[in-house]
């Protein structure tokens, strides 16, 4: 990778190390305990002890080819959890694996199901992987495996990048399909007939980073899932099912219930570990009277640039892709300074091109790059071993998302450092006063509702087009009562045609010219990407989804690569294209976002609370995602420069949403400022939110919130659809909960029903939070992500008056 | 978002209910997963109460339509009207028509199909393995489908099979009577493909065919051996697609055939046909559809007499684009006697244009092709003051410096046309190629000099030169 000359300059020759100089971990923290200041701002230092190899044989039955393989690697023997994995699948159990991260879970799969192709030259099995990135990578290792076990089975990663040929081979030949669920749900399933060979033959269907699919993509999956039985039953194959999930609260629970059947577990890891320190680091407060403590992530650099500088090969976890690129510039700067190689630092984040990933992963394991900054790319499985610390520079929002972090830490038999640099915002904060609740914190669970009913008649749509229902045919663990139901509405819809078979008995057969798989996407967020164009060099360097586009790429933008700015020239909407000129900039762009929510239709509407005050609504929503401008942030100093408009389309989403009106004269009512009342609503919302996703057994992110209103002039009327005349109730504070799918899968309405408890339940859990003015478990953050300040009003005491006031009590 | 599942979304919210729904195990938290294979557990039947709960809701709301969904279901069933045979694999309802071998679709005998030896069709369809079958044993095929977008939920409802029984054209129509019953008609289709010497359809290849195999499969029966299969789609691209500009069957029918159909049917109107005829049992809904069918395979033996006429003659009084793109089609399947008359003809008919330079370009290809390399550059130089763009004369002066350099040994008028070659030939290729003229043409003149001119020898190129600043530009 291309450094600036100013960078190599000051790096010429060997370097003459003073006398003194630290090195190694132990040397690192030596130094920050007695020399620096840092020990102080350590807010928690635990030490993990070391957790020691357990081994086991190679299963005995193991085919002689695979065992040959494995050996010629140099493994005589696998960890427990290994064996155990491949015990349970070759008798005929499905498993999921839920070890901790690094713990060899690909070989749990990839033995049963080499042995499988190694003893039936019929054999296939399946892998879905969330991302294109991943089934790439597991194809490259995956082929080298089965041709070190002289297998001629093909491994073929089938998506929408392969070419025709390989396609065909792909349907005929190859021994192992990967793909991803969306593929399967829309290029495969609806065609099974093309893959008679492998549906026929199928031994084994291997889901990978199980944890990834939860809330509605989880619910979808489930269902592909069902499908997928459905058609390999038809081809007259029974598959096994093995997933692998990263640490969550309830892997077999998830697993199951993605299934549709009891999984064995399998969560007990053999790999060692070497002892771990895990350590908080709260940035001393600069401003005590406004709350303002030292950025977290000038303070992560420095903390890194030491552990580099002493050797430790260290990965630093970013919030967003621009901090990822702020903190390697500020990093290579500082390493400048401090005489040490600013090569040996990369990033590594999710637009960079895959041979450019490749070869950073590469160059980490062979020890050439001695620290890598990232975004969450890294949390998805790729491959770069264990690393001597890994710094995170604020915290990823769950507990399973930092020990996933941290879990890369960790090089056998070596001493490790997890460190978390808390940041300014107020769930960092509310952290790092009770760090100890991060090490005994339960872990998130993974929710999915596959008997969602919108999800589910979808997918018997696609089962119906993929083959004809009887009558009396199950659907996984659909009760057939409830199959038999959802048919006869979909004959009522005449998408389904009610046909008496030979046997007597009624058939549903696909009745329509629809193609249902196309009309029926997994995920909310699209696919596509945008390419990066560096119009000097003409060459590509970088790609964007859909999504981040908008923030990232908008005219005049700082686009980051590499420690390098670019300008972004003109963004080719159409064509997916952004043009970029390398600048020399001071500053780099944060852009600003506005959600507005505005009502098509109000399908159900009632008065609640004693006096009838609070309007509950129930219907149609546009929800409008726009990027309305960006900020100019000076490097170093973080300070605000300028302003830019952006002309972008708006991202919008046509949903269904529940909304909560509260009149004007209560909040005037309050004995507090108007706006500490929006604010203290907001966290109701957020409240509301947090109450939904339980209850509704979705991921939060399936979900979105907010509060419209008129107290910011730039806002239009967030009810703008009901006429919209000044004065009228439209105006009172609303908030909005809504489904954040395209389309809406049906979670709002089930809200609607449930809405007095709903209000009941956000009540409870904002009155039984312990803390003071609110926290990110009760109230949320407060709008814009302003450090916490002590001074404020308890918005939690105020939503609860709120609450009192509209008659929402917390048990009736 | 005016798809079934807005509606849907719309349905899912209860109208005239109130009260939440009763609290489900399910969907506490903290309740564990819901066991899945006990038989009667009560988490089961509470389960299948919420679900069926949730979907009665939708149901519910739907009332309506489904009265008038009954009304229909429950109109009463009228025996089909076409004649019906029973086979091993149920009864099998057929529509036969047979047309004289003097029937003509517009302005084409339908018998023409068969009327040309089997190595004509091979060249048509570009594949010699037609070339030795016993073409009065062709199947046509072309069927209709609950949809287009395949994939193993669209059904092919009607399969539409023609066939020559001496020089009579028969066609039989093979109607799946419901969903579900497509055996006897795959049955029968497996019969006729193993009779058959050879299939013809248009697009079948990337449509049709795939579309039965489906059918094969999900019938649970084996797919019989495809015999070889000539899509006409491709033959009509190359031939007929210069001039017509598209090539929907319908409209070589209107241009080639002369034959306009009256009253035909939408083929986007031919799913919900089907499906209509399959709720109410209205066979003269079908009436349409299967006409149009008939009409496609008609059509089909007619184009391809067409086909074969026009490819049997010499080309007089045709087109001459489509003279040009015959040439084209004789000079890929080597038939050097008919690419000559064809581009002959071409250029008879071209005008000044660009059409002459085409079939001069054609006739060049042609010579070169085929060893008259005199005559190709002779055609190819009668280009050349054609050509209407840099790129159109780079390349023929490319072609010309080749034939002169390799095959003429004419060096000086290689080197004269070589001089204008470099964008057709790229810079690397093309300096070694003038390089190599101007060291053979030294070598030549220092040969043919004696001694004391010797010293002027680089004359030859130089006079080269001069010639070339001749030419146009």
């Amino acid at each position: 990778m291309p450094l600036r000359s100013d960078e190599i300059g000051p790096f010429s020759g060997p370097r003459s190390k003073p006398w003194r100089a630290p090195t190694g971990l132990t040397g690192v923290l030596d130094s920050w305990q007695h020399e620096s200041g840092v020990w102080r701002n350590v807010v928690l230092h635990e030490r993990l002890p070391a957790e020691e190899a357990v081994y086991a044989e190679l299963p005995p039955g193991l085919a002689p080819q695979v065992r040959a393989a494995l050996l010629a690697r140099g493994i005589e023997r696998v960890y427990c959890h290994q064996r155990e994995a491949f015990d349970l699948a070759v008798s005929g159990h499905d498993v999921v694996i839920a070890t901790p991260t690094a713990s060899g879970k690909s070989l749990c799969y990839n033995l049963p199901v080499l042995h499988a192709l190694a003893t039936e030259a019929q054999a296939r099995a399946l892998y879905l992987f969330p991302t294109k990135a991943l089934s790439r990578d597991q194809e490259v290792a995956l082929r080298a495996f089965l041709s070190e076990a002289g297998l001629s089975h093909g491994a073929i990663t089938y998506d929408g990048d392969t070419p025709g040929d390989a396609r065909r081979a792909a349907r005929e030949r190859s021994g192992v399909l990967l793909t991803n669920p969306d593929m399967l749900h829309t290029g495969i399933l609806p065609h099974h007939a093309s893959w008679a060979r492998l549906f026929a033959n199928l031994r084994y269907v291997v889901i990978d980073e199980l944890h990834s699919y939860r809330g509605v993509f989880g619910s979808h999956l489930a269902n592909v899932l069902r499908r997928l039985q459905r058609v390999a039953r038809f081809h007259g194959a029974d598959p096994k099912f093995i997933f692998a999930s990263a640490t969550i609260g309830n892997p077999q629970e998830h697993g199951s219930r993605m299934l549709g059947r009891e999984v064995a577990l399998v969560d007990k890891s053999g790999a060692p570990k070497g002892p771990r320190r895990i350590m908080v680091y709260n940035p001393p407060m600069v401003n005590a009277e406004l709350g303002i403590r030292a950025s977290y992530i000038k303070t992560a650099v420095r903390l890194t640039a030491d552990l580099v500088g002493c050797g430790v090969s260290t990965l630093v976890f970013g919030q967003s892709r621009n901090n990822v690129e702020v903190m390697l510039k500020y990093l290579r700067e500082r390493l400048v300074r401090e005489k040490h190689d600013p090569s040996t630092v990369h990033a590594y984040r999710g637009g960079y091109l895959p041979e450019e990933r490749r070869n950073i992963e590469r160059a980490l394991r062979d020890g050439e790059i001695k620290c890598v900054v990232a975004t969450s790319a890294l949390e998805l499985g790729i491959d770069i071993g264990g690393l001597d610390a890994v710094v995170c520079a604020g915290y990823p929002g769950t507990v399973a998302g930092l020990w996933q972090r941290f879990g890369r830490s960790g090089r056998r038999g070596n001493e490790s450092l997890a460190l978390l640099v808390a940041s300014s915002a107020p769930l960092d904060q509310y952290l790092a006063t009770s760090p100890q609740s991060l090490l005994g914190a339960p872990v998130e669970q993974a929710r999915i509702d596959p008997d969602n009913v919108e999800i589910l008649v979808q997918h018997v749509k696609c089962a119906a087009f993929e083959l004809p229902f009887e009558a009396d045919e199950a659907f996984g663990d659909v009760p057939t009562e409830v199959v038999g139901d959802t048919l006869g509405f979909l004959a009522d819809h005449r998408l389904v045609h009610k046909v008496t078979g030979a046997s007597g008995r009624a058939v549903y057969h696909w009745a329509s010219d629809a193609y249902p798989a196309n009309h029926v996407s997994l995920r909310s967020i699209g696919w596509d990407n945008f390419v990066i164009v560096d119009v000097e060099r003409q060459a590509v360097i970088g790609e964007m989804d859909y999504r981040a586009t908008h923030t990232m790429l908008h005219e005049q933008a700082i686009y980051q690569h590499d420690g390098e700015q670019f300008q972004v020239e003109k963004l080719d909407f159409d064509n997916h294209k952004a043009f970029v000129r390398k600048v020399d900039s001071d500053y780099y762009t944060d852009a600003m976002t506005h959600v507005r929510v505005s009502v098509l239709e109000e399908e159900r509407t009632c008065k609640h609370g004693e006096r009838q005050q609070l309007a509950i609504s129930a219907g149609e929503v546009s929800v409008i995602e726009k990027v309305v401008g960006y900020k100019k942030i000076k490097f170093h100093s973080h300070e605000n420069v300028g302003y830019g408009d952006v002309h972008l389309p708006e991202m919008q989403m046509h949903t269904s949403s529940l909304w909560i009106t509260v009149p004007e004269a209560v909040v005037v009512a309050q004995p507090v400022a108007r706006p500490d009342v929006i604010d203290a609503l907001r966290g109701l919302g957020h409240a509301l939110h947090t109450v939904a996703s339980v209850s509704l057994m979705v991921d939060p992110r399936d979900l979105g919130h907010t509060l419209g209103d008129r107290k910011d002039p730039e806002l239009p009327p967030s009810k703008g659809g009901l006429g919209g005349q000044v004065g009228a109730p439209g105006f009172d504070p609303t908030i909005f909960v809504y489904d954040r799918m395209p389309g809406g899968v049906g979670l709002a309405p089930r809200l609607y029903d449930e809405r007095e408890e709903l209000l009941r339940r956000a009540r409870r859990l904002i009155e039984a939070c312990s803390c003071e003015a609110g926290c990110p478990a009760c109230v949320g953050p407060l709008a814009g992500n302003v450090p916490l300040q002590h001074d404020l009003p308890s918005r939690r005491r105020i939503a609860v008056a709120v609450l009192s006031d509209l008659g929402v009590g917390a048990t009736h | 978002m005016t798809d079934f599942k807005q509606k849907l979304a719309r349905l899912g919210s209860p109208v005239g209910r109130s009260g939440a729904l009763p609290p489900a195990p399910a969907r506490q938290p903290t309740a564990p997963a819901a066991p899945v294979d006990g038989a009667d557990s009560p988490e089961r039947s509470s389960r299948i109460e919420q679900l069926r709960a949730l979907i009665g809701e939708v149901v519910q709301r739907d009332q309506k339509r489904r009265l008038a969904h009954e009304e229909e279901v429950t109109a009463e069933r009228r025996p089909l009207p076409w004649p019906v045979t029973d086979t091993a694999h149920g009864p099998l309802y057929t529509v036969e028509r047979w047309l004289e071998p003097d029937h003509h679709h517009g302005n084409a005998p339908v018998a023409a199909a068969i009327a040309y030896p089997a190595s004509t069709l091979a060249a048509l369809a570009l594949d010699p393995s037609v070339a030795e079958l016993d073409l009065s044993r062709m199947l046509f095929l072309d069927t209709e489908t609950t949809g287009l977008s395949g994939g193993t939920g669209t059904v092919a409802f009607l399969v539409g099979l023609a066939r020559f029984e001496e020089g009579v054209l028969r066609i039989e129509q093979l109607v799946v009577p419901s969903l579900g019953a497509e055996a006897p008609v795959l049955a029968r289709l497996a019969e006729r493909l193993r009779e058959a010497s050879c299939l013809v359809t248009y697009n079948g290849k990337s449509f049709d065919w795939p579309l039965l195999r489906t059918r094969f499969v999900l019938a649970r029966m084996p797919a019989p051996p495809l015999p070889p299969h000539v899509d006409l789609l491709h033959a009509t691209r190359r031939l007929w697609k210069p001039r017509l500009g598209g090539v929907r069957l319908t409209e070589i029918e209107r241009e080639i055939l002369r034959f306009e159909r009256e009253g035909d049917i939408d083929g986007a109107e031919i799913p919900s046909r089907y499906f209509g005829f399959l709720r109410d049992g209205i066979a003269e809904r079908l009436l349409p559809v299967i006409e149009h069918n008939q009409n496609d395979l008609i059509a089909l033996a007619a184009m391809l007499g067409k086909l074969g006429q026009h490819f049997e003659s010499s080309g007089a009084d045709a087109d001459p684009r489509d003279n040009l793109a015959f040439a084209r089609l004789a000079l890929r399947a080597s038939d050097a006697q008919r690419a000559l008359s064809f581009a002959r003809a071409a250029l008879e008919a071209s005008g000044q244009g660009g059409l002459k330079l085409s079939a001069l370009t054609l006739l060049g290809q042609v010579h070169r092709r085929f060893g008259d390399c005199r005559a190709a550059a002779e055609v190819l130089e009668q280009a050349v003051p054609l050509a209407s763009s840099c790129n159109e004369a780079d390349l023929l002066h490319f072609a010309l410096a080749k034939l002169y350099e390799h095959e003429l040994g004419e060096l000086a008028l290689a080197y004269r046309h070589a001089l204008h070659s470099e964008a057709a030939e790229g810079p690397l290729s093309h300096g070694r190629r003038l390089g190599r003229l101007r060291r053979r043409l030294e070598r030549r003149a220092l040969l043919a000099a004696t001694p004391a001119t010797a010293a002027s020898a680089p004359t030859a190129v130089e006079r080269a030169s001069v010639a070339a600043s001749d030419l146009p530009p």
